[in-house]
């Protein structure tokens, strides 16, 4: 068996919809184990199509290893154990009647008992403050909520590899900085899609950057964060940002 | 956003809600056999006092089962109005006269009517005293078939998600259209087709939610209640109520 030092080993990796426009060209990277690795690009760059991989929800061409077992319709069961996935839209992850069912969804398709899903459920929900949200439907919580229990509804599965897709989308600053918390709580592989360029380098070791599907730079969070030229060029540059927040102060 | 259209009531607390769902869905199914199975008009009095007597005892204010029962009048009076011109066409028309009441064609409209509003009473009485996960959940006790359960599942929660597409899409014309100059059904069928496809959309990201938590086409049971004291005296009323109309059945 090939052998592979990161947890996530992609090579060579080519993904389209249709025969006409390729999604995801040629991707390569090697993401190390615990580390918090964010993958950042502009709209329709196929950042979140690169994360659907991570799973074997989609298939591409291309080689994709998860903690050396290689991505395939074979290996399905066994790399869903190990990578999780928070959606973007908590409404196209909840969909069972009740909080607590959401939470168990996974573990229940796991094969696992009633006692031990309710036990995992209970200390999940204790761990992210949403006891009192348990017996409500999803489609009564807020969105900060719903955001909360998606996450709960992977964290539940222990995963190995937690991916976030645009986890600070549509979030005010306490829902942000409660994610962000969670995030770095963790203890395991964390990847991060995010538009949000500023949150994604303050809160990743190390980043890809995306653009038109291919991935044109890999580094550290610093090194990516001073190649102004590049981020302007694919029209995520953060600084306008801190000059706006610049020129309010100075006034 | 908040919906209240299905369950409104199910948090209540009544002697009816307290009951096992086992047994209120099988209740209400014996129930609405009783109603579709009859066809003598005097027994109706009794189930009508008999679902006054649940109405009052569920807690649930009586104008929202007006209000549900509203909601199947135009079919109704279709129904009515299709089977007074078939009898009107038929060989016997000339004694179906606005006099003549006792026509064969007006009891079976009558009759139509009260078993369709009762059935509907009913079945908002068990929607109203029971949590839906309960009453699928009892749906699976009784072994309904999956694919009935799994799709009562995604329809309940999409139907609140579908309500949220149309409200945004009405904002989003009221914003730009206080009063609509172009012909309704252009925009309403334009709405419609948006909301069909952005349907596709949010079905294809769902089912990607649900296999990356190891989905394989069937449901978990989640939790269930255990039968009580209190279920068992129900059940015995309900032996006799049974009783009761079978004995004034042959009467």
């Amino acid at each position: 068996m090939e052998n592979v030092n990161g947890i996530i080993n992609i090579k060579n990796l080519n993904f389209s919809y249709s025969s006409e426009k390729p999604v995801l060209k040629n991707i390569g990277l090697d993401i190390k184990r615990g580390e918090i690795f964010g993958i950042i690009g502009p709209t329709g760059a196929g950042k979140s199509t690169l994360l659907l991989h991570l799973n074997g929800i989609l298939k591409g061409e291309g080689k994709i290893r998860v903690d050396n077992i290689p991505v395939s319709g074979k290996t399905d069961k066994k790399v869903r154990e190990k990578v999780g996935i928070v959606f973007q839209n908590p409404d196209n992850q909840l969909f069972c009647p009740t909080v607590f069912e959401d939470i168990a969804f996974g573990l229940y398709n796991s094969g696992l008992k009633k006692e031990e899903v309710n036990a995992r459920v209970d200390k999940i929900l204790e761990k992210l403050n949403l006891t009192a949200l348990k017996n409500l439907s999803s489609h009564h919580l807020s969105f900060g909520e719903k955001k909360r229990v998606s996450l709960a509804s992977i964290l539940v599965m222990e995963p190995e590899i937690l991916c976030f897709d645009e986890p600070f989308a549509n979030l005010d600053y306490n829902g942000i900085y409660t994610i962000i918390r969670e995030i770095k709580r963790l203890a395991i592989t964390r990847i991060i899609i995010s538009q949000d360029i500023l949150l994604a380098l303050s809160l990743c070791d190390r980043v890809a950057v995306m653009y038109r599907g291919e991935v044109i730079k890999t580094a550290s969070a610093k090194s990516i964060a001073g190649d102004r030229p590049l981020l302007a060029r694919i029209g995520i540059d953060y600084r306008p940002y801190l000059d706006i927040i610049k020129e309010i102060i100075d006034k | 956003m908040k919906h209240d259209f299905i369950d409104k009531y199910c948090h209540l607390d009544s002697p009816l809600h307290r009951l096992d769902p086992r047994g209120k869905l099988l209740f209400c199914l014996s129930l609405l056999f009783i109603f579709i199975s009859t066809d003598n008009l005097k027994l109706f009095a009794v189930y009508y006092a008999l679902l006054l007597f649940l109405v009052i005892l569920s807690r649930v204010p009586i104008s929202y089962y007006l209000k549900r029962a509203l909601l199947v009048t135009p079919f109704v009076l279709m129904i009515g109005l299709f089977m007074l011109t078939s009898a009107a066409l038929s060989p016997d028309s000339q004694n179906l006269t606005l006099k003549n009441l006792s026509h064969p064609a007006y009891l079976k409209i009558t009759l139509i009517i009260l078993k369709t509003y009762a059935s509907i009473i009913m079945l908002t009485m068990l929607t109203s005293v029971t949590p839906f996960n309960c009453l699928l959940w009892a749906m699976r006790k009784f072994k309904f078939p999956t694919v009935m359960t799994t799709i009562s599942r995604l329809v309940y929660t999409y139907t609140f998600l579908l309500v949220d597409e149309m409200h945004a899409a009405r904002r989003a014309i009221k914003s730009r259209a206080p009063v609509i100059r172009m012909p309704k059904t252009k925009v309403y069928g334009n709405v419609a087709a948006s909301i069909l496809l952005k349907s596709i959309h949010r079905s294809r990201l769902v089912y990607y939610a649900m296999v990356s938590r190891k989905f394989s086409g069937e449901f978990p049971e989640g939790e269930g209640s255990r039968f009580g004291r209190a279920d068992v005296i129900a059940g015995t009323c309900f032996i006799l109520i049974i009783s009761g109309v079978c004995f004034l059945w042959k009467m």
